[in-house]
C-alpha cells in the first residue's frame, strides 16, 4: 500500500509540475517528464512503473484537452515497449543505447497520441484538429533534442557526483587504514 | 523472452485501463475528477505563477533589461494604444451615429473572471487551461469561441474547448487561431488575423490599394459571432509587399505578452 501511495504521489507531483510550472519555461516545456520517468522505471525492471503510469496517465487525461484515455494508453504501451526492448533487444545497457531507446519511446508516444487524435477527429468523436503539420513535427524534433540534452546533463551530473563521492570515501578509507 | 510484465501484472494493467475508460465514459468518475481539479487548483495557481516568475527572471538575466522601466513604458504604451483605439472607434461610431439618427449602442459586457492554471498542447497549437474564479458561473455557461480578454481589454484568445469543468483557451498567436480583424486606418481595412507558430499574428488578403504603415492598430472587426467590435489585438510591425501578388501581408505584434497571462476575463455576452 505504501509502495503504491509513494508512486501515486510522485505521479501527481510530476504531472502538476509538468502542466503548470515547466510548461511556462521555454526549454523545459517541451520535455515530457512523466514519460521520462515511466521509461526510467520500465528499464529499471521495476513493478513501480504500474502505479506511476496509471496515476500520471489518469491525471494527464483529466488535464488534457484530448479525449480521456489517450495519455494513459500511450504511457502503458510505452512502458511495455521500453521494458521489452531493454531486456530483449538492447545488448548494451550503457548510456547511449538507453538514450536511443528513450528517443524511440518519445516517437512512439507522440505518434500514438497524434494518430489516435486524427482517427477520433475523422470519426467526429473529437473536434477537428490539425495534427500532421510541420509545427507538430518540429515540436517532436525539439522534444527529442531537449530530452537528450536534459538526460545527458543528468547523466554527467550523476557520473561527476559518483566519482567525487567515491574518491572521498577512498581517501577517508586510506586515512583510517 | 524476458519481460517484467507477466501474467498478473499484465492482466491488472489492462483491466485497470479498460475500467478507468469505462467508468469515465459513464461519468462515474466525474465527482472524483472535479475534486482533483478543485483540490489541486491552488497548487497549480502557485506553480503557474512561479513558472512565469522564473521565466521572467531568466529573461531578465539573458537580455539584461531594466525591467521596471521597460514595464512602465510598456504599460504606458498599452494604455495610450487602448485610448487611441477607443477614440478612433468612438470617432467612427460618431460618424455612423450622425448618419443613422437616433441609433445608440452601448457596450456593456457580461464578464466571467478566470485564471490560467497551465498549458496544454493540442495538435500544432498551444491551449491554456483556465479555471473560472466566479462562483456564479460554471463551464457549461460558456461556449466555444467566446473571446477572452486581459483585464485592460486586450484580446488574448478564444475558448477552444470545454471539457467537463475545464476550459481551454486558444491564444491569438497560436496556430489555428483566426479572428475577424480590422486595421484602424483611414479605410478601416478588414481581414482575418491568424496566429502563426505560437509566436506572432499575420493578417492576409489585404488589397494592395490599402495604405498600411508600421504601428497601425488592429482591433476586432465584430464580423464574427460572439466577438464584440473594437477589442485591441496588436499593432502592425511589418508589411510584406509583393508586386506579383495582388494582396499584402501584415505582420502584427500582439499587445499582450502570453508569458504574463494570469487573470483573464471571458466575454460571455455583449
Amino acid at each position: 500500500m505504501k509502495f503504491w501511495l509513494f508512486y501515486i504521489l510522485g505521479a501527481i507531483g510530476t504531472v502538476l509540475l509538468e502542466e503548470s510550472f515547466f510548461a511556462a519555461i521555454p526549454f523545459l516545456k517541451l520535455i515530457n517528464f512523466s514519460l521520462l520517468i515511466v521509461i526510467y522505471l520500465s528499464i529499471g525492471n521495476k513493478n513501480s512503473v504500474l502505479p506511476f503510469a496509471l496515476a500520471s496517465g489518469y491525471l494527464l487525461g483529466i488535464y488534457s484537452s484530448y479525449p480521456f484515455g489517450l495519455h494513459l494508453g500511450a504511457l502503458l504501451i510505452v512502458s511495455f515497449l521500453a521494458n521489452y526492448i531493454y531486456l530483449n533487444v538492447l545488448t548494451n545497457h550503457r548510456f547511449f543505447p538507453v538514450a536511443l531507446l528513450m528517443v524511440f519511446c518519445i516517437f512512439i508516444y507522440d505518434i500514438f497520441i497524434l494518430g489516435a487524435v486524427s482517427v477520433l477527429s475523422f470519426l467526429k468523436i473529437y473536434s477537428k484538429t490539425s495534427v500532421w503539420t510541420k509545427i507538430v513535427f518540429k515540436n517532436i524534433g525539439l522534444e527529442v533534442v531537449y530530452t537528450i540534452i536534459f538526460i545527458s546533463l543528468l547523466y554527467c551530473l550523476f557520473v561527476f557526483l559518483k566519482n567525487r563521492i567515491s574518491s572521498r570515501l577512498l581517501t577517508r578509507k586510506k586515512k583510517y587504514a | 523472452m524476458r519481460f517484467v510484465f507477466k501474467g498478473k501484472i499484465l492482466i491488472t494493467m489492462a483491466a485497470v485501463f479498460v475500467l478507468l475508460i469505462f467508468l469515465h465514459s459513464l461519468n462515474v468518475l466525474s465527482p472524483l475528477e472535479r475534486g482533483i481539479f478543485k483540490i489541486f487548483s491552488p497548487v497549480q495557481k502557485a506553480l503557474f505563477g512561479a513558472g512565469a516568475s522564473f521565466n521572467r527572471f531568466v529573461e531578465n538575466i539573458t537580455f539584461k533589461k531594466d525591467l521596471n522601466e521597460m514595464d512602465l513604458l510598456k504599460a504606458q504604451m498599452r494604455r495610450l494604444l487602448i485610448e487611441n483605439a477607443e477614440l478612433k472607434i468612438l470617432a467612427e461610431e460618431n460618424n455612423l451615429l450622425k448618419k443613422e439618427l437616433g441609433f445608440n449602442r452601448s457596450h456593456s459586457y457580461e464578464l466571467v473572471a478566470a485564471r490560467a492554471l497551465g498549458y496544454n498542447s493540442a495538435g500544432d497549437s498551444n491551449l491554456i487551461l483556465l479555471q473560472i474564479e466566479n462562483d456564479r458561473y460554471h463551464a457549461e455557461d460558456l461556449a466555444i469561441n467566446m473571446p477572452v480578454v486581459a483585464e485592460d481589454g486586450i484580446l488574448v484568445g478564444k475558448i477552444a474547448h470545454i471539457k467537463d469543468n475545464q476550459i481551454y483557451m486558444r491564444s491569438i498567436i497560436s496556430s489555428q487561431s483566426a479572428v475577424a480583424a480590422a486595421i484602424l486606418n483611414k479605410d478601416y481595412t478588414t481581414g482575418v488575423a491568424e496566429g502563426e507558430l505560437n509566436y506572432s499574428i499575420k493578417m492576409r488578403m489585404i488589397p494592395q490599394s490599402e495604405k498600411l504603415k508600421q504601428g497601425d492598430l488592429i482591433v476586432t472587426s465584430g464580423l464574427e459571432e460572439m466577438m464584440p467590435k473594437g477589442l485591441l489585438i496588436g499593432t502592425v510591425s511589418k508589411v510584406e509587399h509583393d508586386p506579383q501578388n495582388p494582396f499584402d501581408i501584415a505582420y502584427l505584434t500582439p499587445l499582450y505578452n502570453q508569458k504574463n497571462i494570469s487573470k483573464l476575463l471571458i466575454i460571455k455576452s455583449y
